[in-house]
């Protein structure tokens, strides 16, 4: 995919809408345009044992909101295009891995004036998914108030992930 | 320049990768609290420089790499602008890592955290801590062997580096955690004296950090039945902080006994 920066009448406006006295609730997930994922680079290194790689991983995901009087709060996973080679769900816990990670924003428009607080608070996680997938898990907060005409913002978040781990030897590491 | 200590920083995490036997990579992340608002909304932009301790050490910086980005920021009707840029790193004179950076806002607006992930490659530092027990064979008859060094000595002594973790202000006390263990590499059973003598090296203690040494007696010590065990610290800071100019500390013990009072 393209990552660059999109007007907001291209943004599904999944949760677009006039203010509201009623909090908007997402079921579970943020707003978001399906990631765009880079293919992972991957490193050898010489340790510490048991690590043999060091995989970066980069994500970019987008969403837009609607204005609304209260403070909205989630939890929301980010998930990449890295999977483990052979990862099996039923033996999860035996990957050895560490991670250092972050998410920041790199975007963000409104419509017209409004008062906002935009808050990605904090990293809690990083793991495989069922289908192994690498993922992080992230807490956002976001208020959006004032607006006199139906408004919303649109934001977009960058992800680096750096993730030690060992890699079988054969692995295919090729991007999917 | 205000500078964000551990308190101000959270998500935070450290990767240590080896590269060679004298470079390392160390990758840290985390999203710091300056919580930076304008004095005054009147249409200037406030700019202001932040340092964040990045809590890791080094002798030398080979390389570095720095992503900043926003994070939470709030404003209230009107024109704004956030910003977080122009991030350097740099190494202190006690060989501690910070990350540098500028902060502006316009508006009635406040830039509450940042993320940061730095990304280095450095001439590590090393730490050490070393020191010797010594004991009467009365308290422990261990002899010994002609080859390497008694196995039951790793059961019986552990050498803990303990970090000392003040109490809050106004309260008493303390505690501590330990941050490092290790066990006694050589031996040596002196019969003209009766003295027996255990040294020990630990690698990798961490820098910063305000540190003790304690020594954990096995039940293979046993004192006479009047007295109870005891050791004593003969020779050493009894805390220390490491820094990679003052990378080493030799503590030294000494196993003994008190009488108990009657």
């Amino acid at each position: 995919m393209t990552d660059y920066y999109q007007p907001l009448h291209n943004i599904a406006p999944a949760f677009s809408g006039p203010p509201t006295d009623v909090p908007l609730t997402f079921a579970g997930a943020i707003p978001t345009w399906p990631p765009t994922s880079y293919a992972p680079l991957y490193i050898p290194v010489a340790g510490p044992s048991p690590y043999n790689s060091l995989v970066l991983v980069r994500t970019v995901i987008s969403g837009t909101t609607g204005s609304g009087p209260s403070t909205q709060g989630m939890a929301f996973d980010l998930t990449t295009n890295f999977v483990f080679p052979g990862y099996d769900f039923r033996n999860a816990g035996e990957i050895a891995f560490r991670h250092s990670s972050i998410v920041y924003a790199d975007m963000f428009q409104a419509t017209e004036e409004l008062n906002f607080d935009f808050d990605q608070t904090q990293v809690n996680s990083g793991f495989f998914s069922d289908t192994g997938n690498w993922t992080i898990s992230v807490n956002f907060f976001g208020q959006i108030s004032g607006a006199q005409n139906p408004g919303e913002i649109s934001m977009r978040w960058r992800m680096w992930s750096w993730i030690l781990c060992y890699l079988p030897p054969a692995a295919n590491l090729s991007p999917p | 320049m205000p500078t964000l200590n551990k308190n101000q920083v959270t998500s935070t995490s450290v990767l240590q990768v080896d590269i060679t036997s004298a470079q390392t990579m160390l990758i840290i992340s985390g999203i710091a609290i300056p919580e930076y608002a304008t004095p005054a909304n009147d249409g200037n932009t406030y700019l202001t420089p932040f340092t964040v301790d990045l809590g890791v050490y080094a002798l030398e910086v080979l390389q570095s790499s720095v992503t900043v980005g926003l994070c939470d920021i709030t404003s209230n009707n009107g024109a704004f602008q956030f910003s977080a840029d122009e991030a350097t790193v740099s190494l202190g004179g006690n060989g501690k890592v910070s990350l540098t950076l500028n902060l502006q806002v316009l508006g009635q607006s406040t830039l509450h955290r940042f993320s940061y992930q730095v990304v280095l490659l450095v001439k590590p530092a090393a730490s050490k801590v070393k020191g010797s027990i010594k004991w009467n064979q009365d308290l422990w008859d261990l002899a010994q062997t002609s080859q390497g060094i008694p196995s039951s000595l790793k059961n019986q002594l552990t050498i803990a580096i303990v970090k000392l973790i003040p109490p809050p202000p106004g309260e008493l006390g303390g505690s501590q955690e330990t941050v490092k263990t290790g066990h006694c590499d050589t031996f040596t059973h002196a019969a003209h004296s009766g003295t027996c003598e255990a040294g020990f090296e630990i690698d990798g203690v961490p820098f910063g950090e305000t540190l003790s040494v304690q020594v954990l007696t096995g039940s293979d010590f046993k004192a006479p039945s009047v007295d109870f065990l005891t050791v004593v610290q003969t020779s050493g800071p009894s805390s220390f902080e490491l820094t990679p100019e003052h990378s080493s500390v030799t503590c030294d013990f000494l196993i003994t006994t008190v009488t108990q009072p009657k």
